[in-house]
């Protein structure tokens, strides 16, 4: 077994969940997401977020607008919609629930 | 020394060292590879592009002049090579829980562009099994001088087999060790796919049942669907599987056996077509019609085995126009064939013979069809001695007898019926005049041969002959069979029935007939016939009536019905 393999899937399985959450605060364009994930401590290769972005957007959980940047072309805002905000919270009672079960069972250790 | 060109990054324009453009054009080459097979994958990469054009942006900002290849190498670092991005397929993956498989990239099939001689085709072998290309090399040239074959199987590798493209298809190329634990794996994996497919299913229409019964009945009732649908599943699966393979092996073997009876059925064309090109069509259509399942097939086992991801849609389409032209090549031949088949024609002749002196007539279809040796070079029989082709003649089955009861006669009649077919009436009449049927009389038995030959030059349309019959009141016919009886029944019956047995098998065997100078004085049985009437007179006189009876039971017995 590969240690970084494991750890990359571990981070990978929360990503989405993780972006939903950025996403869920207010709009947000890509390199925003990157600096608040970046800025929690949780560091992943930035070009995995563009394929998951698009991901989530073509099953309409997010949708975006253009917005004109003052220091070059404009950007990709994203936003949710009604159906990612479901889909949020069916991943935030998982993401409960794995968290107490992954405590319970760590904490002895 | 190095060269500084401006780069338009997606609305940004970025001063660039040329060694660092190039690193970051073979990057985003191969994020476009990664993400072609991705819908939205244009949008990823140009979301990437977008990014990269404002990290550079924001380096230039801080007072560099131009980017440098270590600029670029951090961004690669930064965004993740394209292996590392995930594609669709491990979203699928990781969406049934099998994620870890993307952990141990399965090993497969790809040409080695590296390794190549003619296409890459070997050296991928190589890398596949582990071994040294040269073996294989040396398997397709034994191949190629041997009968040919590794020509076609080279080429359909090549076909079906991908290059390896990008750094990761290499790897996956070179990987890991294909052995049978793999491959009972991927069998594994292949079918808890389809059980929990099949529990999907179960459960969504246990589901529907549960709505009408909420009680311990209903959950029993659940289990049994459920169990009965997994088993549904793995055997519509499983009988899929074998009923594709039963086809194609089948069609392999036709293919083959066409291939290798063709030779000896070019003879026959003379008496199937009129003109010489649609002869010409005959086997590349029969090939492309057969050939192009097998091959189709064998593509896609080539690829189901070795996990190939791409396909060229243009191989589908050249298979399919190939499958096509064949078929349609093959129904021109149909309709010409078949526009000589229009009208049937069918004339009445009557044959004068000699009344037999008793009140029996025996009729006897002397062999012709397999009766002789095969001896020379365009002498052979297809189907079990049914279609024959002797002396440039073809023979098949084509007499036919029938005993009529017509009370209203006081004599034997023979009537002979000649069909054939033709594009107008006039041609199928011609062809049905051209046949004659030769017969020879000795008394009260009368022997017909049981196929009549089609000289070269004269065209197959069906000819037929119907030889009828018609016995008068109190008088009785029979039709002894064709070679049959002294094989079977060598000593059956008794000491009567074993004399008779006897001479008409001597007659049956020594017999020489010779189609083309069939004629009444010619044929060469004089002395055996004489032998015949002697011991046939002698059974007549004596005992005409319960010899008659006696042969009736006999033949019955045997299956050899008088009509």
């Amino acid at each position: 077994m590969n240690i970084d393999n494991t750890q990359s899937q571990m981070r990978k399985g929360v990503l989405e969940f993780c972006i939903l959450a950025i996403i869920r605060q207010g709009e947000a364009y890509p390199s925003d997401i990157i600096e608040k994930m970046k800025a929690a401590g949780l560091h992943v290769l930035e070009g995995t977020l563009y394929p998951l972005l698009t991901r989530l957007k073509n099953a309409g959980l997010l949708k975006y607008r253009w917005v004109e940047s003052p220091s070059g072309p404009p950007r990709k805002y994203f936003s949710m919609t009604p159906e990612g905000e479901t889909f949020y919270h069916m991943l935030e009672e998982t993401w409960r629930e794995m968290v107490t079960a992954v405590n319970q069972l760590t904490q002895n250790n | 020394m190095k060269k500084i060109i401006n780069v338009h990054l997606s609305g940004l324009l970025i001063p660039m060292e040329d060694t660092a453009y190039d690193m970051l054009k073979a990057y985003i080459e191969s994020l476009q590879r990664h993400f072609s097979q991705e819908p939205g994958g244009d949008e990823i990469v140009s979301d990437i592009e977008a990014r990269i054009g404002e990290l550079f942006q924001e380096r230039l900002r801080k007072g560099e002049n131009c980017i440098t290849d270590a600029d670029v190498q951090a961004v690669i670092a930064a965004m993740g090579k394209p292996e590392e991005l995930g594609g669709e397929s491990e979203q699928a993956q990781a969406s049934s829980s099998q994620a870890y498989v993307e952990l141990r990239p399965r090993k497969r099939l790809y040409r080695d562009p590296d390794d190549k001689i003619l296409g890459g085709v070997c050296g991928g072998l190589g890398a596949y099994f582990g071994v040294d290309p040269v073996i294989f090399r040396l398997v397709f040239a034994l191949l190629f001088f041997g009968a040919g074959t590794g020509v076609l199987l080279y080429l359909v590798l090549w076909i079906a087999v991908p290059r390896a493209r990008t750094a990761s298809e290499k790897l996956e190329m070179r990987g890991e060790r294909v052995d049978l634990q793999n491959i009972s794996q991927a069998v594994k994996e292949e079918l808890s796919g389809v059980k929990s497919r099949a529990q999907d299913l179960g459960k969504e229409a246990a589901g529907v049942f549960k709505k009408k019964e909420n009680n311990d009945i209903g959950e029993a009732f659940r289990e049994i669907v459920l169990a009965l649908l997994r088993v549904i599943g793995w055997i519509a699966k499983i009988a899929l599987i074998l009923i594709g393979l039963v086809i194609i092996f089948s069609l392999g073997v036709a293919l083959i056996a066409m291939i290798g009876s063709s030779a000896m059925v070019i003879p026959l064309k003379s008496f199937i077509w009129s003109g010489w090109w649609p002869g010409l069509f005959f086997w590349p259509s029969v090939l492309l019609v057969l050939g192009i399942p097998v091959v189709a097939f064998m593509i896609f086992l080539i690829r189901k085995l070795s996990g190939a991801r791409r396909m060229h849609a243009a191989v589908g389409y050249t298979l399919a126009f190939l499958w096509l032209l064949g078929l349609v090549m093959l129904a021109y031949m149909a309709r010409d064939v078949g526009q000589h088949f229009r009208m049937k024609s069918i004339s009445k002749v009557s044959i004068d013979f000699h009344q037999p002196s008793v009140r029996t007539l025996y009729v006897k279809l002397q062999p012709v069809l397999g009766a002789h040796e095969i001896t020379g070079r365009r002498n052979f029989t297809i189907i079990g001695n049914w279609i024959s082709l002797r002396d440039d003649s073809l023979f098949y089955p084509n007499v036919r007898v029938h005993i009529i009861p017509s009370p209203q006669d006081d004599s034997f009649r023979i009537e002979v019926n000649k069909s054939a077919f033709g594009a107008t009436m006039d041609e199928a009449r011609e062809n049905a005049d051209r046949l004659s049927i030769p017969f020879v009389q000795d008394d009260s038995v009368l022997y017909f041969p049981d196929a009549v030959p089609l000289p070269m030059g004269v065209p197959f349309r069906n000819q037929q002959i119907e030889i009828k019959i018609f016995v008068p009141n109190n008088r009785q016919a029979f039709l002894l069979g064709k070679s049959g009886w002294e094989d079977e029944n060598g000593n059956d019956g008794d000491d009567a029935d074993q004399e008779t047995d006897k001479t008409i098998s001597e007659t049956s065997t020594a017999q020489h007939w010779q189609p083309h100078r069939f004629s009444l004085t010619e044929l060469s049985f004089c002395d055996l016939t004489a032998k015949w009437e002697k011991e046939h007179d002698t059974a007549s006189a004596h005992a005409n009536e319960w010899m008659d009876g006696l042969l009736y039971l006999f033949f019955s017995l045997f299956n050899i019905q008088p009509r």
